[in-house]
């Protein structure tokens, strides 16, 4: 037992030859989260402060919780917290599962040069920035010249719809120009994993008289398991945050109501209304409720699928 | 081979964390260091003469937050080391260093410097609102105390203009450009008019509604009335009922017995919002204000016999010579009356002439060099130097003739068109600037056009300043600080505001829904005026003497 353990220390203990190197090479990679994730987290105290930039942190006033009351109590923080809320369970159930679909049709396509040019395709918008992105559907979506109205009233003969100003219509578009934008990129990481699965298993599954839909179900999507996880884990983490650009440029007054965000609504308080300790408390309630999702997101897919990042 | 990758490797694992490290520790340096200035420590008041640095100091470096307003610099140009910046550097013996973001970034440019806390000797801008905010902050000097060391610069702005500038905490953080004396006014397609309406003028909103509907029944493509996005340069027919509401929403309007409301509470807003969702309903107001762009904007004016907006001379002469480059020798722009309603108090339909501009000059708290800033403005406000910058230089952007006027060369004359952007403190476009620029613009139209351009524009000129002259220049308001703590609540209000009257006139929701809407916006933000009523009061007490 004595000798056992000696081997077993033997085999890990710190060897400088062996282990220095090593340590050098993942050096960057913690310092990179040391200096620009770890250290400026003491740069939540301003959450606590009444901050001025000119005072700088130390010296601005301690409020203790006041921030923290002030956007509990604002009935516009609840409006932005439920409409992210929304957006994102929107955008779980349809972006979501969107380039996973895409991924298992193009794994099926035999043609390799229609693969490759519908892929091309899907992945172009990626590289489009949501300025441009958001300037296009804006004109697809005109009332007066875009190819929308255009197509519904020579088909259906009605009048023009304003889809940019509807409440209705905001979500919708929001998921769309999002699945539209990203789907193609999204479904390279479910193409990869879709790679790794041992082809063995199809042609044992062949010779068993197993169909493409069986095949699917039976082989590519357990395959699949732990990728959808991982990133399902990471999105539910996710859930009180949206991306900013998207929704800052395709929103206006009119759809306030249901597509201000909490990214929108830091941006201007802290940026143009330079409301720092503000956004902060915002960003620690927002960081913290983060946490708490994925930590039980991730105690879930133990549970059930018997699968964890950690 | 194997250890020499293996060496590379550890090479750039070591570089990489060396330089993850350096950047960020990294300290940047502001504007304000004192190692090159030379007369910094000066408080005693002196006249501008004794101010004048000897030209044989070595010139002072100076770093300037600068806007340019729109006005567009050419990508060989050095915005820090041109000619005309040079003439403002020789004569108040400084170095500028020019910090100059896009006209669209600017306002995202200066949030970010003011977060940093880092900020260079002289910040220009037209935010009122945030200078005063971080100036109660410690970030900005208190221009009160720096005026009286510059004999050249009390002379310009008096004990009133600097109440009219006043923080409420009574500093002065902003000092405010002076006056072009070239107020807005509203202008239109004369040629339209007169084509559709003969030689009468509109006047009234039914007036130009009807004017606006013959358009669009002669030309059905027409857009007669379009804006850069919600209300943005179409505020024309709210200030015509006497409500003031514009591209960023109801605004704060003041009444006869010195009070502040919200213009949702003036009766006459909800007039204008009915007249404007007429408009709406008869496609005479664009389809899409409220997605619109500048482009759009662009477009409507260009391309679909947009008939009506409103701007300065500047803005007039602009569009006309934009109309002469397009190739359109139809078009005939020229101010007009501005729209009024019947029973409507002047003082809320048409705009006024401040004495005092609206961009802002701020310096720096810990600038080292504020003697070398005085100087600066000193120069930026010389008739003479401005001269100079306006016409350009002799022998390149103009010449002169044997009897001694000046004659532009256009094509030089556009090149450099740049300068412009130096006639800041003067708000660009006063009368002689105006000359230069009209000077440069006849060329390019056609001679007719121009003939009748030049006739149209003397007369329009006379409405808009008859016009201007029944506002009053100096009210109780001029002298209300804006509330530091409110301003952002404000904002916000305004925001807020735009959801409420874009629905009401596209017809989304009834004229009932829209008078609830309004008494609970009111409710929620009548804080805002009651507190702006305070200081309004406070004010009239003082000004009467009592």
């Amino acid at each position: 037992m004595a000798s056992k353990s000696n081997a077993l220390t033997k085999r890990i203990g710190f060897m400088p030859n062996r282990d220095i190197p090593i340590y050098l090479l993942i050096a960057p990679a913690v310092l990179l989260l040391l200096v620009f994730h770890y250290i400026p987290i003491y740069g939540i105290i301003i959450g606590f402060k009444d901050y001025s930039p000119f005072k700088g942190v130390m010296a601005s006033n301690w409020v203790g919780l006041k921030h923290f009351k002030e956007f509990i109590t604002d009935p516009t923080y609840w409006n932005v917290m439920k409409n992210t809320i929304i957006i994102n369970i929107y955008s779980l159930i349809f972006s979501f599962p969107a380039p996973i679909i895409l991924a298992l049709l193009l794994n099926e396509l035999t043609n390799m040069k229609f693969k490759k040019v519908v892929q091309t395709i899907s992945y172009l918008p990626y590289f489009i920035s949501w300025v441009v992105a958001a300037s296009l559907a804006i004109s697809i979506l005109s009332p007066t010249t875009g190819i929308v109205n255009v197509a519904i009233n020579s088909i259906f003969g009605t009048e023009p719809t304003y889809f940019m100003v509807k409440k209705e219509y905001f979500r919708t578009i929001l998921i769309g120009t999002g699945i539209w934008k990203g789907i193609g990129m999204s479904s390279v990481y479910y193409l990869a994993a879709i790679t790794s699965i041992d082809p063995t298993l199809y042609e044992a599954a062949t010779i068993d008289g197993a169909g493409k839909w069986r095949q699917t179900w039976n082989i590519t999507i357990p395959g699949l398991t732990s990728i959808i996880i991982v990133l399902l884990l990471l999105q539910i983490g996710s859930l009180l945050s949206i991306g900013f650009e998207q929704v800052y440029l395709l929103y206006n007054p009119m759809v306030y109501e249901v597509a201000d965000v909490i990214s929108t609504y830091t941006y201007r308080l802290g940026l143009e209304q330079a409301q720092f300790s503000a956004t902060t408390a915002i960003g620690i309630t927002q960081s913290i409720v983060n946490f708490g999702l994925l930590f039980a997101a991730n105690k879930t897919a133990k549970k059930i699928a018997g699968w964890s990042m950690w | 081979m194997r250890k020499t990758r293996r060496q590379i490797a550890l090479l750039l694992a070591l570089l990489f964390s060396i330089t993850i490290f350096a950047t960020g520790c990294v300290v940047s340096k502001t504007g304000t260091d004192n190692t090159d200035d030379t007369k910094t420590t000066d408080t005693t008041p002196t006249s501008s003469t004794e101010k004048e640095a000897p030209k044989t100091d070595p010139p002072t470096k100076v770093k300037m937050f600068f806007g340019d307003a729109g006005i567009a610099f050419p990508n060989d140009v050095d915005k820090s080391d041109n000619p005309f910046l040079n003439i403002i550097e020789k004569a108040a013996n400084v170095d500028l260093e020019m910090i100059q973001p896009s006209y669209g970034d600017f306002q995202t440019r200066f949030n970010l410097m003011m977060a940093s806390g880092e900020i260079p000797d002289i910040v220009h801008s037209w935010f009122h609102s945030d200078i005063n905010k971080y100036g109660a902050e410690g970030a900005f000097a208190d221009w009160e105390e720096l005026i009286p060391k510059s004999q050249k610069l009390s002379k310009v702005y008096t004990k009133d203009m600097l109440d009219m500038m006043r923080s409420n905490d009574g500093n002065v953080y902003g000092l405010y450009t002076l006056s072009n004396g070239n107020p807005t006014g509203t202008y239109a397609r004369i040629d339209l008019i007169r084509e559709v309406y003969g030689d009468k003028s509109p006047v009234t909103p039914d007036e130009w509604f009807e004017v606006m509907s013959l358009v669009k029944e002669k030309y059905p493509d027409s857009v007669p009335l379009s804006s850069g996005g919600g209300f943005m340069m179409m505020d024309m027919f709210f200030k015509a009922f006497g409500a003031q509401v514009d591209g960023n929403g109801v605004k704060m309007q003041t009444t006869d017995d010195d009070r502040y409301i919200w213009a949702f509470e003036y009766p006459r807003t909800r007039d204008a919002v009915v007249y404007h969702r007429k408009l709406y309903e008869n496609k005479l107001l664009d389809e899409t204000f409220v997605t619109n762009t500048g482009a759009d904007f662009t477009n409507r004016q260009m391309e679909k016999n947009m008939m009506v907006w409103r701007g300065d001379s500047a803005a007039v002469l602009g569009k006309q010579e934009a109309f002469a480059q397009a190739g359109n020798t139809n078009a005939l722009i020229g101010f007009v009356n501005n729209p009024i309603a019947p029973g409507v108090e002047p003082r809320l339909a048409y705009w006024g002439n401040s004495p005092l501009g609206w961009h802002i000059v701020s310096v720096s708290e810990a600038s080292t060099k504020k003697d070398a800033v005085l100087r600066i403005f000193e120069a930026f406000l010389d008739p003479g130097l401005l001269e100079q910058i306006s016409w350009g230089r002799e022998g390149i952007e103009y010449f002169v003739r044997q009897d001694g006027s000046k004659v532009l060369d256009i094509e030089a004359h556009n090149k450099a068109s740049y300068r412009n952007a130096y006639l800041f403190m003067k708000q660009y476009w006063y009368a002689d600037s105006m000359d230069v620029r009209m000077a440069g613009s006849l060329p390019k139209m056609n001679p007719k056009v121009a003939s009748e351009f030049s006739k149209v524009w003397k007369s329009g000129i006379a409405i808009r300043d008859k016009e201007s002259a029944m506002v009053p220049q100096i009210t109780n308001a001029s002298f209300v600080p804006s509330i530091a703590d409110i301003a952002p609540k404000s904002a916000e209000a305004r925001e807020q505001s735009k959801n409420i009257i874009y629905r009401a006139v596209m017809g989304e929701i009834s004229m009932e829904e829209y008078d609830s809407l309004v008494s609970e916006w009111v409710k929620k933000y009548k804080y805002i005026t009651d507190a702006y009523t305070t200081e309004l009061k406070k004010v009239a007490k003082e000004r009467s003497g009592q």
